[in-house]
């Protein structure tokens, strides 16, 4: 038949995947399940999201997945290389390297992933609130920003793990620990996101859409919520998958320069401090710096992967 | 993005360590050179110069106030004692130095003959007031001398370094010639000459430092009598040090002695390799079995040891059941087996190798006694006990400290949280006000076991226990005067009955053992048992 649009009978049912609103010629595909679509064809991103799933569970599970404790030390079996009783060769204190590897992903990743998180909610919001409003409240937080930001990063960290580690709050060594570099690193962090949210928001206020649904009388918080939201997640994915890396290297520099972790608890930034110390044993450089160096390459594929997959520019390739 | 630039601070790291290693291997045998202020670049010669690695940024040269070995390296270079030492035979012996020679009929009043022609590096002559200016300047109350009990055995010293006596003509220290110096002490003490031989009692120039206050130890100001001559000293980075020609003594084959200030061990071990550093005097630990097979290491027996101190005012070290406790459940084979360097653990406070030594002293491993002790110190459940432990930041001390973690958790489930501090903080942190629990050592300055059990005398302000025992200082006190040597033993070994079994004001670990690496340039190094490192017979090719 010559015509390409078929006609339909108001009364017949619905063919599938076609919605009242009028005929389409491919089934609706969400934002979300374009962008995983694309991602899946991307077999570095797709790699790379395995292997950090693979480190996150072990980091989770590591009192199962470990062979040893990360704090026995064995004196008889001290600066052992690779074996078959210890995978990743022993310590100066004769303490299994492999367990500290493992324990120390889940410091690592705690670390890099609840900071990704707690900066993702300050930010988020922030930077929501001041592009959203706009006018003067932007013009004050931004300013506001911009003077948290003069601070040097690094001066502002050492400065609230100082603070923090002269109040005793926590019955826990570890907890302790965890959540001073958790909080310093949270504070420098928020800033950046909330820099990219209201760059973001204020695009995307702008847009027809959001016009249109203003235009119908839609509220302000449905229109943020229903119609910004959505489409500035993508971005904001994106960002965290960089932001994770740089919290876990910070976290092995704070510790590096003495202000992180406190021994016997172990970290990779910890054990890369030890190791790099012991020139005539490199096993103990060698593998916690691998464990970092595959996770910081792992986590900057995926996030390469995941900007191409989200953003709309590349929708066609 | 701001996400990227926090990678940076690490990479920069990275991009100093890489500078540092990638200049150490093209300076290799070259001159060095350096800026001296106001003098303009000066060239020190490769074939006359040495290079020592020096720990820390030494936290003064003022031989008054110097407590630590950086400093004493230092100084020892640059002055000299009224007696020195003559480290040729096998159990080291004074010798004459700055006094020719001295006489004693009673070993009470000592008096000594000073050497004639000798000038300080000003050119102005040596003479006895300057000693009596050093023993003045050293008990002053207002130079808060750490050393100043050396020379409490002077008469009346202890009341005018206490402010109870004003006036210094009482004290018995006066010139009683162009040549000579009468020291009068309380009551016969054989050993005297030996505390002439410390930097605290060195003589000093008062002009100096009346002129130049606190600065005078600044290389434009510092005005010295020994082999060397300070130059240069910027400070966190080096000290240079020029050989003094008008030295009386054997003088000095070196043109230039350079202290480095290397903090870490590792690269100071890779600027050792690159023949950057000509000698260390201290390994890490974890290196040492490595480093054991080359021809350029030395170790040698030394009389130090390392001793874990409490407050016994801060909890829960002013319960003495549990310092007891925590004497019985430290493994001190364990510790000596990680350091893997020789040296000798240890349950005593006087060290191996010297008189007063007792094998058997002291609270020995034993962790059902240790578990018992808890109990009757009240703690059922030993988990609860939290202890706040500080160290310096130094390689071998942080293995240690995590060992002994371990070891508590492991034998009695008691917790301890270890903080590090650099050197200098932590010298005033335990002075100031000590944690519960701290690490520290003690390098004999002379051999004689009252060089150590003195230190925990009440009056000792190296003393950071808090514990104060008068009973303890009788004995001490007692002991100094006792010329018979079998009795004397008796009392030290009462003396550290209370302090190592009874009290615990302390836990000793081991008596150390020194490490070098030494280029093969370098001959005649000084490696001796009291790890005093004067420089002024090496030669290098």
């Amino acid at each position: 038949m010559p015509i390409s649009v078929p006609t339909l009978n108001p009364n017949d049912p619905l063919p599938e995947g076609v919605d009242a609103a009028g005929p389409v010629s491919a089934p609706a595909r969400s934002l979300w399940s374009d962008g995983f679509r694309r991602l899946r064809k991307n077999r570095a991103a797709v790699v790379s999201g395995i292997f950090i799933l693979f480190i996150c569970l072990m980091a989770a599970f590591a009192d199962v997945v470990a062979p040893y404790s990360f704090e026995t030390q064995n004196i008889d079996e001290m600066l052992q290389g690779p074996s078959a009783k210890h995978w990743f060769g022993t310590d100066s204190l004769g303490r299994d390297l492999l367990s500290r590897v493992i324990y120390g992903a889940r410091m690592s990743m705690s670390v890099g992933v609840l900071t990704a998180i707690v900066s993702l909610l300050i930010g988020g919001i922030y930077g929501a609130i001041s592009g959203w409003v706009g006018g003067r409240v932007d013009a004050a937080m931004m300013r506001a920003i911009d003077i948290l930001q003069a601070v040097p990063e690094l001066l502002l960290l050492i400065l609230v793990m100082v603070v923090f580690n002269s109040v005793d709050v926590f019955e826990s060594p570890e907890l302790k620990a965890l959540t001073g570099i958790f909080l310093a690193l949270s504070i420098v962090g928020w800033v950046g996101l909330a820099r990219i949210v209201r760059g973001q928001v204020m695009q995307v206020k702008q847009s027809l859409y959001v016009e249109a649904a203003q235009a119908l009388g839609a509220k302000g918080r449905v229109v943020l919520f229903r119609h910004i939201f959505p489409n500035i997640l993508g971005p904001i994915i994106v960002v965290l998958t960089f932001q994770i890396p740089s919290n876990v290297l910070f976290e092995s520099f704070l510790s590096f320069i003495g202000l992180g972790l406190q021994p016997p608890f172990s970290s990779w930034g910890v054990l890369c401090n030890d190791g790099w110390k012991a020139k005539t044993d490199p096993h103990l450089i060698i593998f916690p710096g691998l464990a970092l160096y595959l996770t910081m390459l792992a986590f900057n594929l995926l996030g390469d992967g995941l900007r191409d997959a989200f953003d709309p520019k590349m929708k066609n390739r | 993005m701001t996400h990227f630039s926090s990678i940076r601070p690490f990479f920069a790291l990275l991009c100093v360590v890489a500078a540092v290693v990638s200049v150490g291997c093209t300076k290799k045998g070259k001159d060095l050179e350096i800026t001296v202020p106001g003098q303009g670049k000066l060239t020190l010669p490769h074939k006359e110069t040495l290079r020592v690695r020096i720990e820390t940024e030494p936290p003064s040269i003022d031989w008054h106030k110097a407590t630590d070995t950086t400093s004493a390296l230092v100084t020892e270079n640059l002055m000299d004692g009224l007696v020195g030492y003559d480290f040729s035979k096998p159990e080291p012996d004074v010798a004459p130095a700055l006094a020719e020679k001295w006489r004693s009929k009673d070993n009470r009043v000592w008096t000594f003959t000073l050497r004639q022609g000798v000038v300080w590096s000003d050119g102005q002559p040596f003479g006895p007031q300057h000693v009596v200016d050093g023993f003045k300047r050293l008990l002053n109350p207002m130079t808060a001398s750490e050393y100043a009990y050396f020379l409490y055995p002077l008469k009346n010293a202890r009341a005018f370094a206490e402010g109870k006596l004003k006036d210094f003509a009482q004290v018995g220290v006066r010139v009683t010639g162009p040549n000579e110096v009468t020291v009068e002490l309380d009551k016969p003490m054989s050993y005297f000459p030996f505390l002439l031989t410390h930097h605290s009692t060195f003589p000093v120039r008062q002009d100096v430092i009346d002129k130049h206050g606190d600065r005078w130890t600044e290389p434009a100001n510092i005005v010295t009598i020994g082999p060397f001559r300070l130059k240069l000293w910027e400070h966190d980075k080096q000290l240079v040090m020029e050989r003094n020609d008008a030295y009386y003594g054997v003088k000095p084959q070196l043109k230039y002695l350079v202290g480095l200030i290397i903090q870490e061990a590792s690269t100071a071990i890779n600027l050792f390799e690159s023949g950057r550093v000509d000698a260390l005097n201290s390994l890490p630990a974890q290196q040492i079995r490595e480093l054991k097979k080359r021809k350029e290491f030395k170790a040698v027996g030394n009389l130090t040891i390392q001793y874990y101190g409490f407050n016994i005012e801060k909890k829960p070290m002013d319960n003495v059941k549990i310092r007891q406790a925590i004497a019985h459940a430290i493994d001190r084979q364990e510790i000596v087996n990680v350091l893997a360097g020789g040296q000798i653990p240890m349950t005593s406070f006087v060290p191996v190798g010297m008189f007063g030594y007792e094998a058997g002293r002291g609270r020995t491993f034993n962790i059902e006694k240790a578990k018992g002790l808890l109990k009757e110190a009240g703690y059922d459940d030993p988990t609860k006990i939290k202890i706040e432990f500080r160290s310096n930041q130094n390689e071998n001390h942080q293995l240690i400290a995590e060992n002994i973690q371990a070891q508590l958790k492991r034998n009695l489930g008691v917790s301890m949280e270890i903080k590090n501090e650099e050197w200098k903080v932590f010298l005033n942190t335990v002075k100031v006000d000590p944690p519960p629990m701290y690490r520290f050592g003690w390098q004999g300055d002379y051999p004689d076991p009252d060089n150590f059990l003195n230190l925990m005398t009440s009056y000792s302000e190296n003393n950071r226990t808090r514990w104060k025992n008068k009973k303890y200082d009788d004995l001490i006190e007692k002991a100094a005067t006792e010329s018979d040597r079998e009795r004397r033993r008796q009392i030290y070994a009462e003396a550290q009955k209370m302090l190592v079994e009874d009290d615990v004001p302390l836990v000793p670990l081991y008596t150390g053992v020194s490490h070098h690496m030494i280029a093969e340039r370098v001959e005649n190094y000084p490696v001796n048992i009291l790890a005093r490192y004067r420089y002024n017979e090496v030669r290098v090719k």
